[in-house]
């Protein structure tokens, strides 16, 4: 793995990391979901299964 | 707070059920037995230490005959979601009888593309080949690098040395990373690779396996830069007229960079070839992209469009089975070989395997060995 490559997985760790609080803090059921569906991809990435 | 724990258990839900298949290709593996002309096998990583214990590196079969001769390159699998060229390179390691020169295959070039498929183009993750045996299963790849093995892309690929601006998304294609270079991204290093075999062992003839859409016209045919032409064009010229079916000639264009057909020449002593065979399941326009679409190509949609003349092949219901698309490669690979051996008879080739004729009639499942049959020290994993 490069450093580039390593550096892209530790943002989308940050950025999922940052989602799941605003899913955490949010009392709004439309930007739960959406924080929802934008933490799907980036998961599937961090558990290298896409 | 139980919404949002059901909320996150739908989600947890969606990831294991679309990932965890996912998962389980990747580190699915194909098997093929190693017939009686390899003599060796060995990893590309042998020529170029820059990939090895990577995914980029992969293994090459030997086929080396009791004559000394030529040497050949075959390389299959370039682009994963073309699956008759990695097919076609199993029925040669398991059925190709090489009496005079060499003989190596590479059947998953990108090993990486091989190893996931194309969820966003509808694709199945496995096709399945039917055996006297049994029922065969292998991975349905995609045309690049898996994003997971070289990412991120760049916004513009710049391909070396020529400077060429290419699309970003070529920068994982293994046929635009030719000649490749030693520090550069995964499928330029696995091309670097390939080009250091090539000058290394001397080999005289690569080819490059491959499968195009019917209605691209760059496909059922053999792209040859000038050097190779006269090959080429005796090749065409001979399966036309012994076996019956069209395989025309493209030009290897001068100013389009990266691809094997070019740089391959140019960077070396030996002779490029690119085969294009007629893959439907390609096409944007076919029905459901199924495993039995891969492997018979009959497509209504194909078809309709073959009727308003929007085709370059010729195109019925009986579609452009894997049967005839490895057929193909096998007829034109021999052919190739036999040409280049009539006009360098000291760097010649005696090879032979089932051609077109033989394969359609008795299936492409007719020629491959039942693993579970043969001695385990044959068996490779791909």
């Amino acid at each position: 793995m490069t450093l580039i490559m390593f550096l892209y997985y530790v943002m989308t760790a940050y950025v999922v990391g940052m989602l799941i609080w605003n899913f955490i803090k949010t009392k709004d059921i439309e930007s739960e979901i959406l924080y929802t569906l934008a933490l799907l991809p980036l998961i599937l990435r961090l558990l290298r299964m896409k | 707070m139980m919404r949002k724990l059901i909320i996150a258990g739908v989600l947890t839900l969606i990831v294991l059920a679309g990932g965890i298949p996912l998962y389980v290709q990747r580190y699915f593996k194909e098997e093929v037995v190693a017939g009686p002309s390899v003599t060796n096998v060995f990893k590309l990583s042998k020529y170029f230490d820059g990939i090895e214990g990577t995914i980029a590196d992969t293994d090459v079969f030997e086929l080396k005959g009791a004559e000394e001769g030529g040497k050949t390159l075959l390389i299959a699998g370039t682009h994963a979601n073309e699956p008759s060229a990695t097919l076609l390179a199993y029925f040669f390691i398991e059925n190709l009888e090489v009496e005079k020169g060499t003989v190596y295959i590479i059947p998953h070039f990108n090993l990486s593309g091989s190893l996931g498929t194309q969820p966003g183009g509808g694709f199945p993750l496995y096709y399945f080949l039917e055996t006297p045996w049994g029922e065969q299963k292998f991975r349905m790849g995609d045309r690049g690098f898996q994003a997971l093995d070289q990412w991120p892309d760049p916004d513009v690929y710049v391909h070396y040395p020529d400077g060429q601006l290419l699309s970003y998304i070529d920068a994982r294609n293994t046929n635009r990373s030719w000649p490749g270079r030693p520090d550069g991204y995964l499928a330029e290093k696995v091309s670097f690779a390939a080009m250091e075999m090539i000058r290394n062992e001397g080999i005289d003839v690569v080819i490059d396996l491959h499968e195009a859409e019917a209605m691209y016209p760059v496909t059922n045919c053999i792209v040859a830069p000038e050097k190779s032409m006269p090959y080429a064009v005796g090749a065409a010229f001979y399966v036309k007229g012994r076996e019956k079916f069209e395989n025309h000639v493209e030009s290897s264009p001068t100013g389009y960079r990266g691809l094997s057909h070019r740089e391959i020449g140019d960077w070396s002593d030996a002779y490029p070839f690119l085969l294009e065979s007629p893959g439907v399941h390609l096409d944007q326009i076919t029905a459901a992209k199924t495993p039995e679409l891969i492997i018979d190509g009959i497509d209504p949609f194909v078809l309709k469009a073959g009727e308003k003349g929007l085709l370059f092949v010729p195109y019925d219901e009986n579609g452009f089975s894997m049967d005839r698309r490895v057929g193909q490669h096998s007829s034109v690979i021999q052919e190739i070989l036999s040409q280049w051996t009539k006009k360098n008879p000291d760097r010649g080739f005696k090879v032979s395997a089932p051609k077109h004729a033989d394969i359609v009639e008795n299936g492409l499942g007719f020629y491959l060995k039942d693993p579970s049959e043969a001695d385990s020290k044959m068996v490779y994993l791909q």
